[in-house]
């Protein structure tokens, strides 16, 4: 099997697309179009009994609390995403 | 580690017998629509199995060929009920063990579809819980008559697959055996070898599966497993919002809040506040909390911190002390008084539990 290169690294800031009707559906929609930083890195992880194919590479990401809730404690989510979902963080969307 | 413990103390006998029932009741409906009939939803769709062999194997089927067998209550105060129902439940969740994915091995099938189709990305496919109402009694009675009804579909499921050659009754009376079998439960094994050895610990933080390989503990179909670790600075908590995703091949079944709504919802909104209202668990301030939601193919579980007062204490006896809520970050593990307590009451490591609405 090919080997499939993971595109970021753990500490990248990225974001969650908003909606990607092609992409895995396992995504939830409370970290949608939110901002998050990467925490592992899991590459491509074969799975042959719980779907079909192979899904792009998976991350942890790494969320605040307070970026997908509106509790300001320094709390943190982390939630497994694939990277046909992630984008890199751009500087104008750091605030 | 602080020296207040999430639960309410363990009790010999039950109190509250309406809060037990109503986890069999959650429990039940979670089973029955998500794991037993969206499952003969799917094999009904690909003709592995069809109605006409339910219905034929149900008017042929002869009672000394039942795998499900119903025991009797044992003695008639209401206790002995309630425990009647919980075991019952219990058979019934084996009963859906023995008819996983395992069984139909040739056919080419993948959870994924299964989840698609009975609605986790999607409510419409959803299969509808029954509600339950009513006192004590009425609740009782209709939970004897739903399992009742519940095992008889899942019998003649079973001896379906048998007659339409997907298993044989030998393979699945072996499998019937094992999933009785009782045996040490790998989650106090693997935390208490954590704690007393360095080595080993460092090896599970860094790569679980293999590190668990290593000592013999059966993985299933894990696919990766991260375990993360509880100190001073940081306490861990597990969760799957998209449906109930848990290692539950290394670490059997989870309480029921786990599949509720409720505690899928509030734990990633506000994490502190609802471990504080279902458990009782106060996560100092300074202290991170870390929700994991496990969404895909990483299965996580807790290494809890090790109790005060446990120095020199053999891993056996460690084992003891590590509770199912503790790996979920739902609950510290036992200091050795609160251990010692629940033997001498005669109390298993299930704490009833607030229902959560």
């Amino acid at each position: 099997m090919e080997t499939i290169e993971s595109k970021y690294k753990i500490g990248d800031a990225v974001v969650v697309a908003a909606e990607n009707p092609t992409g895995n559906p396992r995504t939830p929609h409370y970290i949608r179009g939110k901002r998050g930083v990467i925490g592992l890195v899991h590459g491509v992880l074969e799975n042959v009994r719980d779907h079909r194919g192979i899904h792009k590479p998976l991350y942890t990401v790494r969320f605040d609390l307070s970026e997908v809730s509106t509790c300001y404690e320094r709390d943190s989510i982390w939630v497994d995403v694939h990277e046909e979902w992630l984008s890199a963080l751009q500087p104008e969307q750091r605030n | 580690m602080s020296g207040i413990h999430g639960h309410k103390p363990f009790e010999g006998h039950m109190h509250d017998y309406m809060a037990h029932i109503k986890a069999v009741e959650e429990d039940l409906e979670y089973y029955r629509a998500k794991r037993f009939e969206p499952r003969i939803i799917y094999l009904l769709r690909r003709g592995v199995v069809t109605f006409y062999d339910l219905l034929k194997v149900r008017s042929m089927l002869k009672k000394k060929d039942h795998f499900l067998k119903t025991a009797k209550p044992q003695g008639n105060n209401i206790e002995a009920q309630v425990r009647h129902l919980e075991e019952w439940l219990d058979e019934y969740v084996k009963g859906i063990a023995l008819v996983s994915a395992r069984t139909v091995e040739g056919l080419d099938m993948v959870t994924e579809d299964n989840r698609k189709e009975r609605g986790d990305y999607d409510d419409f496919f959803k299969i509808k819980k029954k509600e339950h109402h009513g006192n004590l009694e009425e609740r009782m009675a209709n939970l004897k008559q739903d399992l009742t009804d519940y095992q008889e579909l899942l019998e003649v499921f079973v001896q379906a697959l048998i007659k339409r050659g997907w298993a044989t009754r030998a393979d699945l009376a072996q499998r019937w055996k094992q999933l009785h079998e009782e045996r040490p439960w790998a989650g106090g094994v693997i935390v208490a070898k954590a704690w007393s050895d360095p080595e080993f610990k460092q090896a599970l933080l860094a790569t679980g599966r293999e590190a668990l390989r290593e000592m013999g503990v059966h993985q299933g179909k894990v696919g990766k497993l991260v375990v993360v670790e509880n100190t001073d600075k940081i306490h861990n908590v597990i969760v799957c919002t998209l449906c109930s995703c848990y290692p539950y091949d290394i670490l059997g079944d989870t309480p029921w809040w786990y599949k509720h709504e409720s505690y899928r919802t509030n734990i990633v909104q506000n994490p502190r506040t609802c471990v504080k209202e279902m458990f009782q668990l106060d996560i100092p301030v300074d202290k991170e909390v870390r929700v994991w939601d496990s969404t895909s193919d990483v299965r996580y579980f807790v290494l809890p911190e090790r109790p005060d007062g446990t120095e020199g204490m053999s891993e056996e006896e460690l084992a003891k002390l590590v509770t199912v809520d503790s790996l979920i970050g739902a609950g510290y593990a036992l200091e050795p008084s609160q251990q010692k307590e629940a033997e001498k009451l005669g109390a298993t490591a299930e704490a009833p539990r607030v229902r959560p609405d």
